[in-house]
């Protein structure tokens, strides 16, 4: 379904359509000290973090136009399997319990400026924009999502890899207290992914550090995931703590668990069925009909180039 | 415990309602807007997860009869195996209508190749036979050996529903392990019953015809179905030998009912007829039900369910056998205690009928037999009995009367 409306107009603008549970009573007894805190946050960056509002938020030509899903069913509907693999409400349950401040990101490996970034800093990288993806689950289910982010390619820019990486490697906090799922054996704690880094500099590829314009949330991610809209959304590692940058391909933690369900590209392919869940069809988180899944997940144009030679059959 | 007429009646209709809970929680939630924000995946967890409840409700009826002696439990399992397959059928619709809206291809597909589902198919379609035959016109049908073994499917069909959940989750397999214990600890109760049972008691010889004619008088405190109780004396087919089905003694009807001994009929009624096993109501002179048995079920008002081997019985639901020897000629003491054993054996759940070929032998010793009550023989006790030179004790004795001692 499209929905008609200005383009000068961002989602985040637009009342979602459910209001996350008690958000307006949060906002309205949250206002004064939001407000003050906004302030004084507008002194120190130019595009504020203001208490979890972001402003001056940039539009981005890679947006989509179909109708993202409310906050309510983003925010609600999680796999963050740090904080439980069972039914999807754990993780917005349980991760309030995750600090994410301070927090700092280590870039390192095989580049010419390893450096330790606060997220203060990484906010100012770059214009954060909104960028309106899919995403789509290896689960058989898809959302679209109005995230706020910078593309990945400005963080790798500033640490300048060497000629030698050929790939990133993102790794997930490990926080005990706040995370039951870390007792859990089935995968290979730290939670890891990682992308060609091709993939990792292609335009479509962002840090999100917000959706629906603001601050992201525990199970989401916060304060900073990644986003790779062609690929399955575990691919997309969440609260990320490092960034690797080496010359072999990392071993990501699904793929290292069940590797004949798991591969590392992961990318969005209907041709290639998962022995749970038919990958040629998705349902659309809110929605009763099933829709064709798209290959790449609809963004073939931008990069089905990155593969032109592999065969993904066997790349899965 | 034993609930009257009336209680079980008002267990059942909780029961009944109370099984319904769990769907009336999804209309609640589905109107309180509690489905989260998949519903449809939401949904069909739910029946799944409730199906395999249901599955393991009713596997522990059994071994819950067995250990709490409450043997009524029996009359509320088909309800929670209809609830089970309940539940199964709404999981399939689920599935079918609001998953994959009618896309045949795509199921076919599904069940083709993902494992879980699979399996799942398999598990409902198996369910299906024994649905439909739940009800006592289909015991009655199927008789009594036929229809157990028919219902002994639900085991491999709990352990499928297993199987399904444990290959459909992605990794955390906390809760199908749960259900795997759960289920592996109904069906270890049931083959430690059936072990206990075997690898003894074989080496006893049958007493041989010579006896033959020696009979001594009934036992005076054996239990003789009174004239109200609805009985059924069968002959055993061909051999010659009597037994007894008692069916349904819990009601009040009048029907005649001879006290005296049991006939000893050469010429019994064969199983291509039926109806003539009526005839042998008439005929019997006494119905020897070891008193024991007669308080399990009949003083306590539960009905008895006997299933015959002979043939069908009537107006019952319910099967399993036990034959019990109740007269033998003297000092084949070794001889009884072998029966028995053999009972235990090679009986698992329903400690049914000793075979058709121990009748014979028991005919030819010229034994007398009496088809009592289910569920009541423990395959030791036998052996125990014969040791201290006594009968077997059936069951339990609520009133301290054993067998052991009014058959001596």
């Amino acid at each position: 379904m499209l929905i008609q409306r200005p383009e000068d107009i961002l989602s985040s603008e637009i009342t979602p359509r459910t209001l996350f549970d008690g958000r307006r009573e949060f906002i309205k007894a949250a206002g004064a000290g939001v407000l003050a805190g906004a302030a004084l946050f507008a002194g120190l960056s130019r595009r504020a973090w203001a208490g979890g509002k972001f402003t001056d938020l940039q539009k981005s030509p890679h947006s989509i136009l179909e109708t993202p899903n409310s906050l309510r069913e983003i925010t609600t509907y999680n796999n963050f399997v740090e904080f439980g693999f069972g039914d999807k409400g754990q993780p917005a349950e349980r991760a309030g319990a995750m600090r994410t401040r301070p927090w700092t990101v280590s870039i390192e490996g095989l580049v010419r400026k390893p450096r330790t970034l606060a997220i203060e800093d990484i906010l100012k990288i770059a214009p954060l924009e909104e960028r309106i993806y899919r995403l789509r689950c290896v689960e058989g289910w898809s959302m679209v999502i109005p995230w706020v982010g910078f593309p990945l390619a400005a963080l790798i820019r500033q640490v300048e890899p060497l000629g030698s990486a050929k790939y990133v490697e993102f790794i997930t906090q490990m926080e005990p207290a706040a995370m039951p799922g870390l007792n859990l054996p089935y995968l290979d704690w730290p939670y890891t992914e990682g992308l060609r880094l091709d993939e990792a500099l292609h335009p479509l590829t962002i840090m999100a550090v917000g959706l629906y314009g603001e601050v992201l949330p525990n199970q989401n991610g916060a304060p900073l995931r990644l986003v790779v809209p062609w690929k399955y959304g575990f691919k997309s590692g969440k609260s990320i703590v490092r960034i690797r940058f080496t010359d072999k391909q990392p071993r990501t933690s699904w793929n290292i668990a069940q590797p004949e369900e798991y591969g590392f590209y992961a990318n969005v392919n209907p041709d290639v069925s998962h022995p749970r869940w038919s990958q040629d069809k998705e349902r659309r988180i809110g929605e009763f009909f099933k829709r064709r899944t798209l290959p790449f997940n609809g963004y073939a144009d931008q990069v089905a180039p990155l593969y032109a030679d592999m065969d993904l059959r066997k790349f899965y | 415990m034993q609930p009257g007429l009336r209680q079980l009646t008002a267990i059942k209709a909780t029961l009944f309602v109370a099984s319904l809970v769990p769907l009336a929680q999804l209309a609640w939630l589905g109107f309180a807007d509690g489905l989260g924000a998949n519903p449809i995946e939401f949904i069909t967890r739910h029946l799944g997860t409730w199906t395999l409840n249901f599955l393991l409700i009713t596997l522990a009826v059994t071994p819950l009869r067995h250990l709490s002696g409450w043997h009524w439990l029996i009359r509320l399992r088909r309800m929670l195996g209809l609830y089970a397959f309940f539940y199964a059928t709404l999981h399939f619709l689920t599935y079918l209508w609001l998953d994959q809206f009618f896309d045949w291809a795509s199921i076919a597909k599904d069940i083709a190749k993902r494992p879980f589902i699979t399996a799942g198919f398999t598990a409902f379609l198996l369910l299906i036979p024994l649905a439909a035959t739940s009800n006592a016109a289909m015991v009655r049908q199927l008789g009594g050996r036929r229809w157990t073994q028919l219902h002994r499917t639900v085991y491999a069909i709990a352990i499928i529903g297993v199987i399904h959940y444990w290959w459909l989750v992605k990794k955390d397999i906390t809760m199908p392990l749960l259900y795997a214990v759960l289920l592996g600890t109904l069906l270890g109760l049931r083959a430690m019953r059936l072990t206990r049972g075997s690898g003894s008691g074989n080496s006893a010889p049958i007493p041989a015809r010579a006896d033959r004619g020696k009979q001594s008088a009934v036992p005076p405190d054996c239990f003789s179905a009174k004239a109200h109780d609805r009985a059924a004396i069968r002959c055993g087919f061909r051999l010659g030998f009597p037994s007894m089905a008692v069916d349904d003694l819990e009601g009040g009807r009048q029907t005649p009912f001879m006290p005296g001994f049991l006939p000893r009929t050469e010429n019994a009624p064969s199983l291509a007829e039926p109806h003539r096993a009526e005839q042998a109501v008439a005929h019997a002179e006494v119905a020897l039900v070891a008193q024991q048995a007669a308080r399990a079920s009949v003083g306590k008002r539960d009905r008895l369910h006997v299933h015959h081997r002979v043939g069908e019985a009537r107006r019952h639901q319910h099967v399993a056998q036990i034959v019990h020897v109740v007269k033998m000629p003297q000092g084949r003491r070794a001889g009884r205690a072998q029966l028995l054993e053999r009972i235990g054996s090679q009986r698992a759940e329903h400690q049914q009928a000793a075979r058709l070929q121990h009748a014979m032998q028991l005919a030819e010793g010229r034994h007398w037999i009496v088809e009592p009550v289910q569920h009541e023989v423990g395959p030791g006790q036998a052996e125990r009995a014969a040791l201290q030179g006594q009968r077997p004790h059936i069951g339990r004795d609520a009133a301290g009367c054993t067998t052991a001692q009014t058959l001596q």
